[in-house]
């Protein structure tokens, strides 16, 4: 045999393990052809002890001699068969000790063990002294690989021959269970130190393939706990005395880091929950003298991991059971005395392993104890006591530190179980850096959004806000402060412009994306009373407040969610009493304080004139006219004051004109304060700055003095509300103005054709005073202008044809409604 | 003359099976064009249905979106909107306050042209004879249009009129109609009469089933005053999507109905002229 | 030697109860096997020897006798012989054979006080040789027997100088390895077994093997023309691989399956078989430390 050398290349490793396998297969079927022929059993285990030669190999992988190993095993099983059937119990013993007479170890104890183990499931054979002799002689084996698959056989063949029972009146060749438990811990502590060791053989040069083999070897010592874990009738006493401390010193002492997070894990995932909760102290303990690299929080992670998924697990009644026999105090509390001692002897375990700790004991106690809320407030109180003393650490931990805060979120199974908690979350949250706070927050209220969870009381809205006020605050961006930058439009801002004033500074997208999940927040608000429900958006109105410029933001939700509490009440008959209506006008105050404070702030102007228009419009809806017409007022106001931009006044004002014509509650009741409105809003269509505007906006008023309500789909009639049918073809007359002296003759003709299709509108309606031969005026008046733009060289011909097919579309429609309606027969059509 | 006339009737509900079927063959075969509007997040509403973001999210079959307007408060949204297609137009809604927004947008497809404009500067709104003018001078055949947020398509005069109403269901400000306040009147009467029912059936406790339920809900308080009629009184979530060939426009109109997605399907044909 | 030339007479050695009593395998000239009659100090010695002649021609002799010898051959410089018994019967007076005759011999309980032994250098043999007498050439046919001396292990237990309590040794290198090498005791009889432990105080050698083995040691002649011979009898390998400090490496070793041989001191003033017992440590530069130490064996007396 050659030394272990560096040298070997995989390709002669293949040809190697390609040859042991030839021979293998080879003495195996020479051994079974001696079985099967008499007196020639000698022989067969020759051939045996030839095949079993191979495993002496030095230089094979560990993957590569497990394949060895296990076509050894299935031929040693062959011999433990023969063995059985054809050999009395006496020629066991004497055969037992005829193959120790093999030169060579390995040879001679796998076939010690194959004749051993055959020897023990015969009925009276001295099976303790067998497993003692078998195990004391594999100490021979120091090498590491192969000392393991020994090891791992001895385990193997041994597997239903160990015995199970504990017996009072011992036979002492036979044995009982403390032997095999014995026999099978010694085995596992022999095992590890062979892994172990593997570490530190060979070339330093070689370090990351061997933790990479002894990875591939960790399950062979794994088995032996697995083995521990499979023998019935061990309880958690037992356990707990004579089994976990012999495990956790081997694991102590080795002072190896795969070998302890290894070993540790398996100890989790295979003894019962029972025990390890019967357990925790020791567990504890020993983790506290593991190697300083061993990962602490992986471990411990798994087991409260483990723990969790027991509670979970186990039905109610079933778990109220098995943790009640376990008779144990609070386990949350040996967790926190562990937090102590962490503290305490683990001064440089890195904060944010710390904080995955106290994560997983968050869970765990959220688990164990849903009701118990002080065990939720100490762990954050100890977070935040831990974390003033870190301070806030490497980037990375502050994820850790997050993840820590939304635990409630994720664990609770009401989320609102997070409202339980006393002040220590707060002041936790509060320490963090503000992006985590934020982050956090924004988490929070997607997990909120995700469950629809309602908040219903004022002490919910008030805390949840509290906990979430990071992000409604008015925070100076550091970013900007510290570049000196006053616009951070030109980087990363919202997709979309807003109407803003030129001085009012665009947020960045970031802020945009908050303060809209923030908004969408509010709609969690709820109560089933209406008033109830106002009361607590009132409550959160408090706090948005202090959003200074991002109130608008939120406060349109605001609004929207009351006008919507609005018609509820409405719906529920609740605006009928001269008491309910006085109440209902509280809401409206609100709303009208709502926008009058963005107004303070000057932001947002056609912002705040939709909402006055559309909260206008539910104040219509429930028949407080005169609170609509204030509405209406304001938005005027806002119309007046602050619209600059031609195209927001042009387009606020279609608006307002549809509002008005919504309101149809304004006219039944207060006429006067309505035409008031619309005159106004008709002045300010005449005001606006380009031509083109002044014209459509005129044309649109005239609809204001012309309102028709559909009273049923089915039956075709409609009340008119307002029948004013002079001032209509004032205004008409008035557009036709206007457009006329535009200059440019194509939009001038364009908008006739507008004012036509218009006239048109009011024609089928039956306005008397749109009369055919009003319609003839205006079709000629067009035909001309179009034959006198045609002749002006000046106009855009294409421009014009565009035009001019807008005004034969027209035309074929009121060729068209000559079917249906006999009065288009008298308009003269200039098509051809 | 009234365009209701016009309108094409409503499919019959297909079972919720069936719809599933119906969905993924949409989705497979066809590029489409998504019409989708009026989503007012987060003011009156805080996404669009789950049940509608998982029938668009993964398709990749949208050729085109067309936005409505009323969105853009909603950056996330907004960006979901444009991650369905890479082709993406909006026009501009009374409550997105870009201004420099298009106000209508016109599109041909194979024969047919397709106007979009959100609806508020038609006056008055939703008029079918001013939505006719307004597809005159767009000269379109199809207009798309909302602001209402109440689903709608009909033909009139030869032109196709598609409404996608809101695909929040957001709140509108707008008079509720005669036949959703009569829902509600019903369900508040039915919850008026059930509470006098319970006071009758208290003494006859042979139901039991029955009188569990009652139980739940005495925990509540019990006037009307509180009563939870939200669901009824918001517009029904809802988008479109559009399959256009030739003349032919097939319209699959999207609700969502007590929770379950429904599919109606219109087809729209332009009739050749001279 | 006598067979070179056709002898004229057959010499038949037939020893009572040859076909029934216990008998000794041993390697004989040109390595083949040969069984040989096991005979016990004291035993007698029997049988018949009958004398044909070929041919029926007859064959005359100056007497016709059978001795036992015991002799003690060394191979020092060519073959020296010593007979340290020598018993002699005549069977028969001078005369002439013409038909086969069988003749009766008893040797009554002959003090055998060596065991046979064929070493390299030594072998102690005993035999029986019929020896016909002639005036030419005599006729002569020898037989071996195989001797056992056993010893009741209750009264050697009892001499001083042999103790039979555990032997404990320590062996080291310095500052490189330091084992205790222990084992039960250092008289064993040939059926026995060895068992013993090795445990590692100080490792800083890159072992690779342990084994034990047995070596036996014949020395023949006196001082200064003593001749020493070793053969390693048995090779047993006891550990693979590298131990660590505070690791026991458990030794057993049969002993009854290997060919042994007691240890004898001093046979005759001729030669002494000694036995060692040997620890070989192998580092994985193949260099080898080992530690040997006397083992007495005995052959014990079967029940």
């Amino acid at each position: 045999m050659v030394g272990r050398n560096l040298s070997v290349s995989a390709r002669e490793q293949q040809k190697a393990l390609d040859d042991a396998l030839v021979t293998i297969r080879q003495q195996i079927s020479l051994m079974k052809k001696c079985l099967a022929t008499k007196n020639k059993f000698m022989d067969a285990l020759k051939h045996a002890s030839t095949f079993l030669n191979e495993l002496r190999t030095n230089v094979l992988s560990p993957k590569q001699y497990y394949e060895l190993y296990i076509m050894v095993f299935d031929g040693l099983e062959v011999l433990a068969q023969h063995l059985k059937t054809n050999h009395p119990n006496d020629h066991l013993a004497d055969l037992y000790e005829l193959v120790q007479y093999a030169g060579n170890i390995i040879p001679r104890l796998y076939l010690m063990i194959t004749v051993g183990t055959v020897y023990m499931s015969i009925p009276d054979s001295p099976v303790k002294e067998i497993m003692k002799d078998m195990m004391e002689m594999c100490r021979g084996v120091q090498h590491p690989i192969r000392g393991l698959f020994l090891r791992y056989y001895l385990s193997q063949r041994t597997k239903d021959l160990l015995p199970t029972e504990f017996k009072s009146n011992k036979d002492e060749s036979i044995g009982d269970l403390t032997d095999s438990i014995q026999f099978i811990i010694t085995n596992f502590v022999e095992m590890n130190k062979l892994w172990v060791r593997l570490q530190h053989q060979g070339h330093s040069s070689e370090r990351e393939k061997r933790v990479a083999e002894r990875k591939e070897l960790q399950i062979l010592v794994g088995s032996n706990l697995v083995r521990l874990s499979q023998l019935d009738n061990i309880d958690k006493t037992y356990y707990k005395e004579h089994i976990l401390p012999t495990l956790l010193e081997q694991i102590i002492q080795c002072r190896d880091v795969i070998a302890q997070e290894y070993l540790l894990d398996v100890i989790i995932q295979v003894f019962p929950d029972e025990f390890h909760l019967a357990t925790l102290e020791d567990f504890f303990n020993a983790t506290l003298n593991l190697n300083d690299q061993v990962s602490l929080k992986t471990i411990l992670m798994t087991l409260i991991g483990r723990l969790i998924d027991f509670k979970q697990r186990e039905s109610d009644t079933d778990f109220t059971e098995s943790f009640k026999s376990l008779n144990l105090e609070d386990i949350f509390d040996k967790f926190i005395d562990f937090i102590n001692k962490i503290n305490e002897l683990k001064p440089d375990l890195p904060s944010e392993d710390f904080c995955v700790i106290l994560e997983g004991i968050c869970k765990l106690s959220i688990a164990y104890y849903p009701e118990n809320f002080d065990n939720v407030n100490c762990i954050y109180k100890y977070a935040a006591d831990k974390f003033k003393e870190v301070g806030t650490g490497e980037s990375s931990s502050q994820e850790q530190w997050k993840s820590l805060l939304l635990i409630p979120m994720s664990s609770y199974s009401s989320i609102k179980s997070i409202l339980r908690l006393d002040s220590s979350y707060l002041e936790f949250l509060g320490l963090q850096k503000p992006s985590v706070r934020k982050s956090a927050s924004l988490d929070i209220i997607d997990c909120l959004l995700l469950n629809e969870v309602k908040l219903t009381t004022e002490e919910e809205v008030r805390k949840i806000l509290e906990i979430l006020k990071n992000l409604v605050t008015a925070e100076e961006d550091p970013t900007v402060k510290d570049l000196g930058l006053t616009s951070p439009s030109h980087s990363s801002s919202a997709i979309f412009g807003i109407d803003s004033s030129p001085d009012e500074k665009q947020d960045s997208l970031e802020v945009t994306l908050q303060q809209e999940k923030l908004a969408k927040f509010l709609h969690l608000i709820y109560n089933i009373d209406p008033y109830k429900h106002f009361g607590l958006l009132a409550e959160s109105k408090k706090y948005l407040s202090l959003g200074q410029n991002k109130i608008k933001y939120t406060y349109p939700t605001l609004v929207f969610i009351v006008l919507k509490l609005v018609r509820k009440l409405n719906l529920l008959k609740k605006v009928e009493t001269k008491e309910q209506r006085v109440q209902i006008s509280h809401l409206f105050q609100f709303v009208s304080g709502v926008i009058g404070e963005m107004g303070e702030l000057n932001i947002a102007p056609i912002l705040r004139l939709n909402l006055n228009l559309v909260t206008a419009q539910l104040a219509d809806e429930v028949s407080l006219v005169d609170v609509a017409y204030d509405f209406f007022i304001e938005s005027f106001l806002i119309y007046e004051q602050s619209l600059v931009d031609s195209r927001a006044q042009y387009q606020s004002l279609v608006i307002i004109i549809n509002k008005l014509i919504e309101s149809t509650k304004m006219i039944e009741f207060n006429v006067e304060n309505f035409n008031k409105l619309i005159t106004k809003c008709t002045l300010y269509g005449s005001k606006l700055l380009k031509k083109t505007d002044q014209c459509r906006a005129v044309y649109l008023a005239s609809h204001l003095w012309w309102i028709v309500k559909e009273i049923d789909d089915s039956s075709l009639s409609h009340i008119s509300l307002k029948k004013d049918e002079k001032r209509v073809l004032e205004c008409l007359q008035k557009a036709l103005r206007v457009a006329d002296n535009i200059l440019d003759a194509r939009a001038s003709l364009e908008l006739f054709i507008e004012i036509l299709n218009q006239s048109l509108y009011y024609f089928i309606h039956g306005n008397e005073m749109v009369t055919v031969k009003y319609l003839n005026g205006l079709i000629e008046l067009i035909d001309s202008n179009f034959t006198t733009a045609q002749k002006e060289s000046a106009t855009d011909r294409a421009a014009l044809e565009t035009t001019h097919k807008h005004f034969a579309r027209t035309l074929k429609y009121m060729n068209e409604q000559r079917a249906i309606d006999d009065r288009f027969k008298e308009i003269k059509l200039s098509i051809e | 003359m009234d365009p209701k006339i016009c309108a094409p009737p409503l499919a019959p509900p297909i079972s919720p099976k069936l719809t599933a079927v119906w969905v993924s063959v949409i989705f497979l075969s066809k590029m489409l064009i998504l019409a989708i509007g009026d989503l007012h997040i987060p003011e009156r509403a805080v996404d669009i249905p789950h049940k509608f973001k998982k029938l668009l999210q993964p398709s990749g079959r949208i050729e085109q979106v067309l936005c409505l307007g009323n969105v853009t408060n909603s950056q996330s949204t907004v960006e979901f909107l444009k991650s369905l297609s890479l082709d993406f137009q909006i026009v501009k809604g009374e409550f997105d306050r870009d201004l420099n927004l298009p106000l209508s947008l016109v599109f041909t497809y194979d024969k047919l042209r397709v106007g979009l404009v959100n609806g508020f500067q038609i006056v008055p709104k939703a008029d079918p004879l001013s939505l006719l003018a307004q597809a005159r001078l767009m000269d379109v055949d199809i207009l798309i249009y909302g602001s209402t947020h109440k689903v709608e398509a009909y033909t009139l005069d030869g032109r196709f009129f598609v409404n996608p109403g809101s695909a929040t269901g957001a709140f509108s400000s707008s008079n509720m109609d005669q036949e959703d306040l009569d829902t509600v009147e019903a369900f508040i009467e039915e919850h008026k009469v059930k509470d006098t029912k319970k006071e009758s059936t208290d003494a006859a406790p042979e139901e039991t089933e029955k009188k569990d339920q009652e139980e739940e809900k005495e925990e509540k308080p019990n006037d009307e005053n509180t009563l939870e009629i939200e669901e009824y009184m918001d517009p029904v979530p809802s988008f479109c999507l559009l399959d256009i060939q030739g003349s032919v426009c097939t319209l699959y109109l999207y609700t969502l109905i007590d929770g379950d997605v429904k599919v109606d399907k219109i087809t729209y044909r332009k009739e050749e002229q001279e | 030697m006598s067979f070179i030339f056709k002898s004229p007479l057959d010499i038949e050695l037939r020893l009572d109860g040859e076909d029934s009593r216990e008998t000794v395998e041993q390697k004989g000239l040109k390595g083949r096997k040969e069984k040989l009659l096991l005979y016990k100090d004291g035993e007698t010695v029997k049988g018949q020897v009958t004398i044909r002649t070929r041919d029926n021609k007859r064959v005359e002799h100056t007497g016709i006798k059978i001795q036992l010898l015991g002799s003690i051959e060394t191979s020092n410089d060519g073959i020296v012989a010593d007979n340290f018994l020598s018993m002699a019967h005549e069977l028969a007076s001078p005369g002439e054979l013409r038909h086969p005759e069988t003749f009766a011999f008893e040797f009554r309980n002959v003090e055998k006080q060596y065991e046979s032994y064929r070493g390299i250098n030594i072998k102690l043999r005993y035999y029986l040789k019929v020896t016909v007498s002639r005036k030419s050439a005599d006729v002569i046919r020898e037989k071996e027997l195989w001797v056992y001396q056993y010893e009741d292990p209750h009264e050697q237990a009892e001499q001083p100088e042999t103790p039979t309590s555990s032997v404990k040794m320590d062996v080291g290198i310095e500052d490189c390895l330091h084992i205790e090498f222990e084992y039960s005791k250092n008289r064993y009889s040939l059926k026995d077994v060895i068992v013993g432990r090795i445990y590692f105080l100080l490792v800083r050698l890159k072992i690779k093997h342990m084994e034990l083995s047995l070596i036996r040691r014949e020395s023949s002649g006196s001082p200064p023309n003593q001749l020493n011979e070793s053969e390693t009898v048995v090779k047993f390998e006891i550990m693979d691989g590298a131990p660590v400090r505070g690791e026991t490496i458990p030794i057993r070793l049969f002993l009854g399956g290997f060919d042994l041989t007691p240890t004898y001191k001093d046979v005759n003033k001729k030669f002494s078989t000694r036995t060692f017992l040997s620890l070989v440590l192998i580092d994985e530069d193949a260099r080898r430390y080992f530690k040997q130490s006397e083992i007495i064996l005995y052959r014990e007396k079967n029940e």
